[in-house]
């Protein structure tokens, strides 16, 4: 497969040769946070009795949910090269074992 | 291929300069991971002075929704670049700047309100945590706009098309890894009472 437009023809990965629909994306994004602001509301959270937990979880999935949407198609790492994808798994790896090593420690 | 060709390319075959920011942006990853911890377990522990009731979510999420469009915004200009769609280039990496400049502003606007309120770098453990973590990330927001901008004079040039959106495209990644950091911020420090 080739990157196109890079300037490295012959290159092991597809930077921009899937099209997904970016307006549906965003359409997808902002709902999730609307969806964020319900679940904080106090009518919501008396309408469907929800415990401080459940809301926090729920928060934490749909930043989640939107992160992934922001991380596979506008920064393209559904379609790139999976090196691309190692090295910032890696990352974050580092990331959340600091943040687990932190959470421990205090 | 051309000397100009093999000048980007790596032995996997990559880009290098997008696979040297991915790394970047893997280190910017636990840059912030960092910054996030630090505030979930000091800013609770604040037992006086002003806190998490001080802040504005309904204009918060208002400027969430701004960041995350100029994401979508950012999208198009390269999708624009990739068609050599001069015009939507020009438009969509205008209207990226636009929203992200809104985004900073409504940032210092917010500092302003909340300092005058009584809300400092220095009056709490939620104060210091709060301050450090977003702005850290408007200060990487603000850079980010002085690099589009750079870019946007480039585009005026005509530098970029079907056959060079690659620079282009770094920058995007960019844009959004802030917009990524703000998309957890956002739940972290204002929506959930730690």
């Amino acid at each position: 497969m080739a990157e196109h437009g890079g300037h490295t023809p012959g290159a092991a990965a597809t930077t921009h040769g899937a099209h997904p629909n970016y307006w549906l994306i965003g359409i997808v994004l902002s709902v999730l946070t609307v969806l964020e602001l319900a679940v904080t509301s106090s009518y919501v959270i008396e309408l469907l009795n929800l415990s401080e937990l459940v809301t926090n979880v729920a928060l934490i999935a749909f930043a989640l949910a939107k992160a992934a949407f922001v991380v596979g198609y506008y920064m393209h790492l559904k379609f790139d090269s999976r090196v691309y994808t190692t090295m910032f798994a890696t990352g974050i790896l580092f990331a959340l074992l600091l943040a687990s090593t932190f959470m421990l420690l205090f | 291929m051309t000397a100009h060709v093999e000048k980007h390319g790596t032995t996997l075959g990559l880009d290098h300069r997008k696979l040297g920011f991915w790394t970047f942006l893997a280190s910017e990853a636990v840059f912030f991971m960092s910054l996030i911890v630090v505030f979930i377990i000091y800013s609770g522990r604040s037992t006086e002075g002003p806190g998490q009731e001080l802040l504005n979510i309904p204009l918060t999420a208002f400027n969430t929704f701004v960041l995350l469009t100029s994401s979508l915004a950012m999208v198009l200009t390269i999708d624009a670049a990739r068609r050599g769609n001069q015009r939507g280039l020009k438009f969509w990496l205008l209207m990226t700047i636009l929203m992200g400049a809104f985004f900073v502003g409504v940032q210092i606007y917010e500092y302003r309100k909340l300092i005058h309120e009584g809300l400092t770098l220095t009056s709490n453990l939620f104060g210091m945590t709060f301050y450090t973590l977003t702005g850290f990330h408007g200060a990487h927001v603000t850079f980010g706009v002085l690099w589009l901008i750079a870019t946007y004079i480039k585009a005026l040039q005509g530098k970029f098309g079907p056959d060079n959106y690659i620079p282009l495209d770094v920058a995007g990644l960019y844009w959004h890894f802030v917009d990524l950091v703000w998309v957890f911020i956002f739940p972290i420090v204002y929506l959930i009472r730690w």
